[in-house]
């Protein structure tokens, strides 16, 4: 009766061991460090010794299940990181996308209009002959960007950002929305906590989006120095390099004289 | 067309100029705080007043870290009715507001008639009285400053509210005298509530203000009590196995959210306190605890570690949807909801240092307003715009306070021992 019992307890045990041995054979895979095998062979000796008794089983037992929950709560935290990484992609990839849409509408608007100049001007199609199109200042874009400037004044930093974030909303194709991304991009740097990556990413789309504006120059300084703050050097380095390089000369060599300052003093 | 273009281009070479000092002024930090001159309250009763009323005002003007009181000895008049107010005398000083006023005694008491001005455009902003008995100078004092606080502000003064807090002063052999305690926003007035030989804990107000909830530790074991603030009425509320402990007030003030570990690990669950029903609202073997009631009062925030390690979640209470809400940082917890709703405050730990930080649920933007290390327990003024949280100063606790901007820092002082587990009532009037 009792050799029974003991008999019985002792399947019970290594039934149980040989099912978190499974579990525990598998944990070390996400391990690089420890061998899978060894392991095993190293766990096999403690599933013998249980059958001596039942209480220490049922220790072991207790022991494992806090391993398991230890790990499933490691397991869960780890899912809800990456499904909150995942999440913030996909809202990033969103953005993206909606905005290359737009830039693409644009583009396809454009260029019709261009053709309409052309032809409307009657003149024979000469490149030369196209005068780019005005942009005309409307009166609530100036006042809703002097409204935005005016917090920047007053030094309401946070309340200015959001201004000229719904400024290029309003008026991406705004004579003052080149000027709004480079406020974006300073304002970035200073409120709290400083958010050097928005920063750069409005810098860059400055530049991307607006090529030949006289804010360039300045723009292509600034994300140079975003860059050397974020610890980049290199990356920091070449932009300033091409400011020199490219705007050296000319009424608006400022950006050059303090990319050559900058350069003096960093690197 | 040549006109628009001149202008765009003036324009940017101010705004770029701009930009260039704009940088190095932030490095330094801190905005002008505002002037402002409180001129001696005028005194029509007996004697002496007992509490100087415009020395109060301007303490609690200048807690707030937006105003710089003018001082006493460099006003040129004293005038006490705005019929004697003089402004170049003001004008001399860059005093941007005047407050003037004297305290007349009626049947009931005493009435405080003041008047603020805008010196500059020599404006009378605010006129009007605040009245009590011959006793509450200071509540006539905190009243006016509210009003003041809230005419040049636009934000609704705190100044009359209270705190709780818990004490403990050493008494040999390593044990402690506890003493739950409550005082004015400045610290005044401070009285004793309760008082034990075993630790308390987690003071809360219920909405109304007329009673709190806590837990303590006098039959050695951790159990909550409701105490009535105007009836001095006790009760035990819980007695179970194991943790008792976190209890917070819902914002129709009938429930009351709280930790039990009675059922195995510590969970949250809610009590409606009228009939002491409970409902058990988490189930999970980690541990949930430090509950926060959603301004609407439909969902909580808690935390728990069921992650691995503390971070904050939040519950629907009508679907039991729970929801991770903090992701950086390797420890969050205590988190207070705001009142005004926006976002909750919390520890945060950053870089192996525990620091106090606001959480912008919608955005998820954390933004940190402490520096110290060891910050805890935080609490927020009914108002929005400042937080008290326990820290330690040269090994002794201490309650500090700074603003949601984060750009004011106080310490508030106390008589007894080591300070700690800050709570800020509600509005109270």
């Amino acid at each position: 009766m009792f050799i029974r019992l003991k008999i019985n307890t002792a399947l019970m045990v290594s039934a149980v061991f040989v099912y978190s041995n499974a579990s525990f054979a598998q944990a070390p895979i996400v391990d690089a460090s420890v061998g899978a095998p060894q392991v095993a062979v190293s766990a096999m000796p403690v599933a013998v010794e249980p059958v001596s008794g039942g209480n220490q089983g049922q220790g072991e037992l207790f022991y494992q299940l806090q391993l398991l929950q230890q790990e499933v709560m490691e397991l869960r935290g780890t899912v809800e990181e990456q499904a909150y990484q995942l999440k913030q992609l996909k809202d990033q990839s969103m953005e993206r996308y909606i905005d290359l849409d737009r830039r693409l509408g644009q583009a396809a608007n454009a260029v019709p209009s261009a053709v309409n100049t052309d032809s409307g001007s009657g003149l024979n199609g000469n490149a030369e002959n196209v005068v780019p199109p005005v942009i005309m200042v409307q009166p609530e874009e100036k006042t809703a960007y002097d409204r935005a400037y005016a917090l920047v004044t007053s030094r309401r930093f946070d309340d200015a950002l959001e201004a000229f974030k719904q400024f290029v909303i309003d008026y991406p194709e705004g004579k003052y929305a080149p000027n709004s991304f480079y406020w974006m991009g300073e304002l970035y740097q200073v409120i709290t906590p400083q958010d050097l990556e928005s920063a750069r990413q409005v810098f860059t789309q400055l530049i991307d989006q607006y090529p030949g504006h006289a804010k360039i120059p300045d723009a292509m300084y600034k994300l140079g120095k975003v860059y050397f703050l974020k610890g980049n050097r290199s990356k920091s380095q070449d932009l300033l390099d091409q400011v020199i390089a490219d705007y050296s000369t000319g009424s608006n060599s400022s950006a050059a004289n303090k990319a050559r300052q900058f350069i003096n003093a960093n690197f | 067309m040549i006109r628009i273009a001149l202008i765009v281009f003036t324009l940017m070479a101010l705004t770029s100029q701009v930009s260039a000092q704009l940088i190095i002024e932030i490095t330094k930090g801190v905005d002008n705080p505002t002037a402002i001159a409180i001129v001696p309250f005028g005194w029509e009763g007996g004697g002496i007043p007992k509490e100087d009323v415009a020395t109060i005002i301007e303490t609690d003007l200048q807690r707030t870290g937006q105003f710089s009181p003018v001082p006493k000895e460099d006003m040129l008049s004293t005038p006490q009715d705005k019929s004697e107010v003089y402004f170049r005398d003001w004008r001399a000083l860059n005093v941007d507001y005047l407050l003037v006023g004297k305290l007349v005694p009626t049947a009931e008491g005493l009435q405080a008639e003041y008047a603020l001005f805008d010196v500059y455009t020599q404006a009378l902003v605010l006129e009007d009285r605040q009245t009590g008995s011959a006793e509450s100078l200071r509540d006539i004092a905190h009243g006016i400053s509210d009003r003041v606080y809230q005419k040049l502000t636009g934000i609704r003064g705190a100044f009359s509210t209270k705190l709780l807090y818990v004490s403990a002063v050493g008494r040999g052999d390593a044990q402690y005298t506890y003493r739950l305690l409550i005082s004015d926003v400045d610290g005044a007035r401070e009285r004793i509530i309760f008082e034990s030989q075993e630790p308390i804990l987690t003071p809360s107000w219920s909405p109304d203000g007329e009673t709190i909830a806590y837990v303590s530790f006098e039959t050695t074991r951790p159990a909550i009590y409701s105490h009535n603030l105007r009836t001095n009425e006790r009760s035990q509320l819980t007695n179970f196995k194991g943790l008792n402990g976190a209890p917070a007030w819902s914002p129709d003030g009938k429930q009351l959210a709280m930790v039990l570990s009675k059922d195995g690990s510590p969970d949250i669950y809610i009590m409606t306190v009228a009939t002491r029903e409970l409902k058990r609202v988490t189930r999970h073997f980690a541990i949930d605890t430090e509950p926060s009631w959603m301004p609407d009062g439909k969902s909580l925030v808690y935390t728990s570690d069921r992650g691995g390690k503390p971070q904050i979640y939040q519950v629907t209470l009508a679907s039991g949807y729970e929801e991770r809400v903090t992701f950086e940082g390797s420890y969050n917890a205590k988190a207070k909801v705001v009142p005004a709703g926006g976002g909750i405050i919390m520890v945060h730990r950053s870089m192996g240092r525990d620091h106090i930080a606001l959480l912008d649920i919608e955005r998820g933007k954390i933004n940190i307003l402490t520096e110290t290390d060891l910050d805890e327990s935080p609490s927020i003024a009914p108002n929005g715009a400042i937080l008290l949280y326990a820290t330690k100063v040269r090994g002794k606790g201490v309650l500090a306070a700074v603003s949601l901007d984060g750009g004011t820092k106080y310490f508030m002082p106390s008589r007894f021992g080591d300070v700690r587990e800050p709570a800020w009532s509600p509005f109270l009037n």
